[in-house]
Parts: structure tokens; C-alpha cells; sequence
């Protein structure tokens, strides 16, 4: 296992001869690095984008998006470029044009 | 105004209690090649002698979403009518890679994964319009992944009744158990939708469920 200077954090690979002299800043003391976690793989979505076009085939899907968004808005492949799926959009303004208009049908009751 | 509003979230349940529909609507979800199909086919083929759609090894054979209405299960004497919507399985990544292993051209494959991108954001839209989720989970996988923690969480969230189907219970490797410590909260009920085991079960919980 990878040894680490408790003072200056310098990483020696196992079995480094150095160990046994000191760090380089002088410490003498050393603490064992546990081997890499196994890193659970986080969703690697951080804008706007419920769809990834990763390339043609492949895509990454943000379900929690599309949980929490009427929207869905598509980032194609290159940096900046995104698509925005319309009938999503309609549906959703249709949607909200409805609340308005059951709105202004309740106001005109009262 | 606001009152009424303040009282009506407070009562919720009792709302719910109330204003239950004669016949609910019922979405059955899960990841991909859990057998959401194969259970659809099983409740219409034993209820109304007809099937759902088509199922496959290949996953995302259901790309879209389907709806059959008017589906009467009568167990213990108690009938229940529901509408079964069959949904495409959820995914976070769909890669056309997968489907080339089972012999798709590659033309055939990137557009098996462009419908199965469509038919995940079809499935989660139907959630608005349902009374009550089945969520079919595969017993021989392990039930801890990112996806069924999302739906789970989402459908909690919305305050739909859910109940969990751990399904493929025929084959060796099957542990229902974990799906049951995965998720304490909610009923589980082991079958094997291909072979019909425990399938009495699965409908005497519907109806106490969604009856």
C-alpha cells in the first residue's frame, strides 16, 4: 500500500526506500493509503439537460429531471448546443394556459 | 380561498378516501428486462385472454408505452376493475453497444436506443395521470441501483400506492429478500410472471391495493 507524509501529504508508492529514510520535508511518520474507493458514479449532469446525446446511440438520461421538469431539454454532443423537445414545452404551456383559464372562470363565479 | 387550500392538504387522505375512482388507472414500471411485459401479458391473459405486446431478451423491446382499459380481477369474491398501462423500462443510460451483442445491425440498434431515450421520458410523463404504480424489480439483480431508488422515491413523493413486484422468482439465483430490506416501506410480492408462481397473491394484493 501507498505510504503518505503525515506533515506535507507527499504520496510514496509501496516499497519506495524512502519510507524507511524520512520525507523529503523531514517527517518521519507515515500513514498507509487505503486503495482507491470504489467511487460511486454520480450523474455527471450539471446544467440545464434532462437528455444527453452523448454520440449517435448513446445517451444519458437524467431521470430526476424529468421527474421534476415538465420540459425536456436535450444537450446535443458539442459544448453549448441544446434541443429543446416541443411537445413537452406545448404540453406544458398548454397546461399552465388551462390553470389560467380555470382561474379566470373561478374569479368570474365568485 | 387559501383556507380551503390549507384544509384540503391537511385532509388529503381523506380526500383520496372519498373521492377514490370506480376504476384506477395503473402503471407498471421498472428497469428494462424486468418482466413488466411478460407480468402485462400474464393479468390480461388470465383475465381477458389477451396479451399486452411482444417481449424479448433484448432490452427496451417496449418502446412505447401501452394502455389497456377495462381490466376486471375478481379474487375472494371482491372484483376490481383497473386500466393497465405497460411503460417502457426506466434507464439512466442507453448505449446502442448493448444491442448490437444480440445480433442488431448497428442501424437497427441506434434506433432501438433513440425510441427506448423517447419511451423512458413517455414512461415518466404517464406518472401524472395514474392512481397506482406496480413496480416490477428483476429478484436475481441487485435491487440497489441509482433507477429504482429514483422511481421509488419519485412515486413516494407523489403519494401514489405502490406495490412491488419481485419478479423471476423461478430461477435460482432469486432473492425476493433483498428487495424487501431494500425497500421496507412497501409490500413486496415474489412471482414469476413467465411460469404464473404466487401469481393469487399478486392479485388478492392488487385489489386490496388499488380495489
Amino acid at each position: 500500500m501507498p505510504h503518505k507524509c503525515t506533515k506535507c501529504g507527499k504520496i510514496y508508492p509501496d516499497g519506495d526506500p524512502k519510507i524507511l529514510k524520512g520525507c523529503e520535508c523531514g517527517n518521519t511518520r507515515f500513514v498507509y493509503v487505503p486503495k482507491k474507493k470504489r467511487e460511486t458514479k454520480k450523474e455527471e449532469f450539471s446544467g440545464v439537460e434532462t437528455v444527453k446525446i452523448i454520440s449517435p446511440g448513446m445517451y444519458e438520461i437524467n431521470l430526476e429531471k424529468i421527474f421534476s421538469r415538465d420540459e425536456i431539454v436535450i444537450a446535443i454532443q458539442e459544448e453549448g448546443r441544446y434541443a429543446i423537445h416541443l411537445p413537452s414545452l406545448i404540453g406544458k404551456i398548454g397546461k399552465r394556459d388551462k390553470k389560467l383559464r380555470d382561474k379566470k372562470k373561478s374569479t368570474k363565479k365568485d | 380561498m387559501g383556507i380551503i387550500v390549507k384544509i384540503k392538504k391537511k385532509f388529503k387522505f381523506l380526500f383520496k378516501l372519498f373521492s377514490r375512482k370506480d376504476r384506477m388507472k395503473i402503471g407498471i414500471y421498472g428497469p428494462p428486462n424486468a418482466g413488466k411485459t411478460t407480468l402485462a401479458n400474464r393479468i390480461l391473459r388470465d383475465w381477458t385472454g389477451d396479451v399486452m405486446g411482444s417481449v424479448s431478451d433484448v432490452p427496451h423491446e417496449t418502446r412505447r408505452a401501452r394502455l389497456r382499459e377495462g381490466v376486471k380481477i375478481e379474487v375472494d369474491g371482491k372484483s376490481v376493475t383497473i386500466d393497465i398501462v405497460d411503460t417502457p423500462g426506466l434507464a439512466t443510460k442507453i448505449d446502442f453497444h448493448e444491442f448490437l451483442k444480440f445480433g442488431l445491425s448497428e442501424e437497427e440498434a441506434k434506433r432501438r436506443a433513440k425510441e427506448a431515450t423517447e419511451g423512458v421520458i413517455e414512461a415518466i410523463k404517464w406518472l401524472d395521470d395514474l392512481d397506482g404504480v406496480l413496480m416490477v424489480l428483476d429478484a436475481t439483480e441487485d435491487p440497489y441501483t441509482q433507477v429504482n431508488v429514483t422511481i421509488v422515491g419519485n412515486i413516494e413523493a407523489r403519494g401514489l400506492p405502490l406495490l412491488i413486484v419481485a419478479n423471476k422468482i423461478d430461477l435460482p439465483n432469486a432473492s425476493p429478500a433483498r428487495i424487501k430490506a431494500a425497500f421496507p416501506q412497501h409490500p413486496v410480492v415474489p412471482i414469476s410472471a413467465l411460469k404464473g408462481l404466487n401469481i393469487d397473491t399478486l392479485y388478492r394484493e392488487i385489489a386490496e391495493r388499488f380495489g
